[in-house]
């Protein structure tokens, strides 16, 4: 069985900078793995607890720099890892990010499930699974809060919906995406850290997956114009004192406010 | 045309479908273009007639084999649509729903995206315009369509208000004819359970009570829900609470947990880290207690109350209660 994991490295929280122009930047911010790609890992590695011939390969759209993360996703395990980049990938929509995505499965050839984050936070998109799986034409499960059953050829899984959850059952090749609640990630073991040091990584480019000019930042559908920091900062209303005051002139102040 | 991919459970129409409603009333006041929508499975004529009254014009209805949600059947029939349609603009809420369904129409269409949306325009060609939470929610980012011919975006939950229904309207109802083989589906539905805990859902609340670290234990959290129930409210913590074991995941505010924007936030014993403060900054009015002055909550706070959180709750508690 063959399990492809989608990691994205991304800038951590609060780091990136939007200049006056209206454009971001995240040169000086740290990069790490995307949190959620953890737990699409774990997710892996879960699976290969009950089946242990199971192999794992990490598969990233990035610049060169994304070696870091893919190290560090295989520290947790890992079999494999492919890193997709070329100078076209940069700044691509959903739609050709998940292109690029696809056409990195199709030549992979093998996998039977594909497992990605539920939504990576920096763009914050959401899309990259579905519309992985669209290009694919995949079934997807997304949301998966639980694998209850996994065999050489199905996959039975939870995934969350709005007021509940669905038991979906999908034969193979599937798509999942995963949510926090399939459990924290297993801390990196010693042997997971010098595997990941050991692991070829293979790149391939835009000639490499067979894409054209199609695909490049001009051609994208969707393009972010600007962008804007929300600092918020209230000149709020400061109670101080002792405890019961504090509460008597706040509810006297919500009263005034006609909040509650 | 816009056209609106709207939802139902069993039956009735979801809140989240006239909020786009309201949104696409919004645009038409500076864009006069039609407005179509398309609802899946069994819905009788006067609940399907709800659409026309906040604003579609054409309703499209796909019946048989639809009443529960497969994303594979549900994006094919979508798809099958748009292309027969050819709409300019595509919108759906940015509900479970939404967002598993609409990227995949929109691959399917060669069109471009923009996900949760809390803000839509259209410029002088019709081409939409979106405002979107980046970040976390800690940058807006504005979103241009400029080469894609068919234009897709879902709408966060709760930004706009619901539709005004004006119950003298109505529109032409026309079926989807829909094929077997639209209908076949790798990944099967087995069991759907709904998890009704007769609690008030955190993204629904009015009124959110939340607790963090400084809630010291487990056994305080009965503070908290007691505060929320007397307001009517729900209970929500910080991931410091969450990760102590002291309050279940699905109460967590935040980046890792859930975006809220209810009328009125709680934040007790919680400092405001950023991760925190992007899941609730947009709550219209944020209360803080906390006993550190310069905690990071109390400066996004419309009022701050600096004091020991176990002395002030309870005021509050029974202040409420004697007022109910
Ligand atoms: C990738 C990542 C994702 C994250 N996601 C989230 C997320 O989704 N949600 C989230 O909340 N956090 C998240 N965090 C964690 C976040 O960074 C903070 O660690 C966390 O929010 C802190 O929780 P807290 O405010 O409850 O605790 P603290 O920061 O420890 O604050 C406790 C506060 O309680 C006050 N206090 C203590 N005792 C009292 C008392 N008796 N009376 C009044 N006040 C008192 C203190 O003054 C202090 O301000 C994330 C972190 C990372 C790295
Ligand atoms: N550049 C990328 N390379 C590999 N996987 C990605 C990339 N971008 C997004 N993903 C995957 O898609 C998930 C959702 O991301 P997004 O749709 O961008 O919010 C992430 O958690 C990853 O698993």
């Amino acid at each position: 069985m063959e399990i492809l994991v989608c990691v994205k490295r991304v800038p951590n929280t609060g780091q990136t900078s939007v200049d006056s122009s209206g454009q971001l930047s995240s040169a000086n911010a740290q990069h790490i793995l995307n949190p959620y790609d953890e737990y699409a890992v774990e997710q892996a590695l879960q699976i290969k607890d009950q089946i242990p011939d199971a192999k794992i390969t990490i598969i990233t759209m990035g610049s060169a720099d994304s070696e870091e993360v893919i190290r560090s996703a295989l520290s947790f395990g890992g079999d494999g890892a492919i890193l997709l980049s070329d100078p076209a990938f940069e700044n691509l929509d959903t739609f050709h990010t998940s292109l690029v995505l696809a056409k990195a499965v199709e030549k992979f050839g093998k996998a039977d499930v594909v497992i990605c984050g539920n939504k990576a936070i920096d763009a914050d998109t959401w899309q990259i699974p579905p519309q992985l799986a669209a290009h694919l034409n995949w079934p997807q499960i997304l949301f998966v809060k639980k694998v209850e059953a996994v065999s050489g050829e199905s996959i039975k899984a939870q995934r969350t919906t709005d007021d509940g959850y669905d038991l979906v059952e999908s034969q193979f090749p599937v798509l999942i995406s995963v949510i926090k609640e399939i459990g924290e990630p297993r801390l990196p073991s010693l042997k997971g850290k010098m595997n990941a040091k050991k692991v070829q990584i293979e790149t391939w480019d835009k000639a490499a997956l067979g894409l054209g000019d199609e695909v490049a930042a001009e051609k994208s559908f969707v393009k972010m114009a600007k962008y804007d920091k929300l600092e918020k900062s209230i000149d709020g209303k400061v109670f101080e004192g002792e405890a019961p005051q504090v509460v008597e002139q706040f509810l006297k102040a919500l009263e005034d406010d006609k909040v509650l | 045309m816009i056209f609106v991919l709207a939802e139902q459970k069993k039956g009735v129409i979801q809140a989240g479908t006239f909020e786009v409603l309201e949104a696409v009333r919004q645009l038409r006041e500076s864009y006069s273009v039609a407005c179509a929508a398309l609802l899946f499975g069994s819905v009788d004529e006067a609940e399907a007639q709800k659409l026309a009254q906040g604003g579609v014009d054409q309703i499209y209805c796909a019946k048989e084999g639809l009443d529960s949600f497969s994303d594979e059947v549900y994006a094919r029939v979508a798809s099958k649509l748009v292309q027969e349609i050819k709409p300019k603009v595509v919108l759906t809420s940015a509900t479970f729903q939404g967002r598993s369904l609409a990227p995949r129409v929109a691959v399917a269409s060669q069109a471009g995206m923009a996900a949760d949306c809390i803000e839509l325009k259209v410029d002088a060609e019709g081409n939409l315009q979106c405002v979107r939470p980046v970040f976390g929610g800690s940058i807006l980012g504005d979103v241009a369509f400029s080469e894609s011919p068919i234009q897709f975006a879902s709408i966060r939950r709760k930004v706009y208000p619901q539709v005004a229904l004006d119950s003298s309207k109505q529109a032409e109802i026309k079926p989807v004819a829909v094929v077997a083989e639209d209908l076949e589906s790798r990944a099967k539905v087995v069991d759907s359970v709904e998890e009704a805990t007769g609690e008030i859902k955190l993204t629904e609340a009015d009124v959110i009570v939340s607790g963090g670290r400084g809630m010291k234990g487990p056994e305080n959290f009965k503070m908290i829900q007691d505060l929320a129930d007397v307001l009517g409210g729900a209970m929500g913590a910080s991931r410091a609470a969450v990760d102590a074991g002291w309050i279940p995941y699905k109460h967590q505010v935040g980046q890792t947990g859930l975006t809220v924007k209810p009328r009125v936030y709680f934040a007790c014993g919680i400092s405001g880290a950023i991760q925190h403060l992007i899941g609730m900054q947009t709550s219209d009015v944020i209360i803080a207690i906390n006993k550190d002055p310069e905690a990071p909550m109390i400066k996004l706070a419309n009022y701050a109350l600096i004091g020991d959180l176990f002395e002030i709750v309870p005021l509050l508690t029974e202040h409420f209660k004697s007022k109910s």
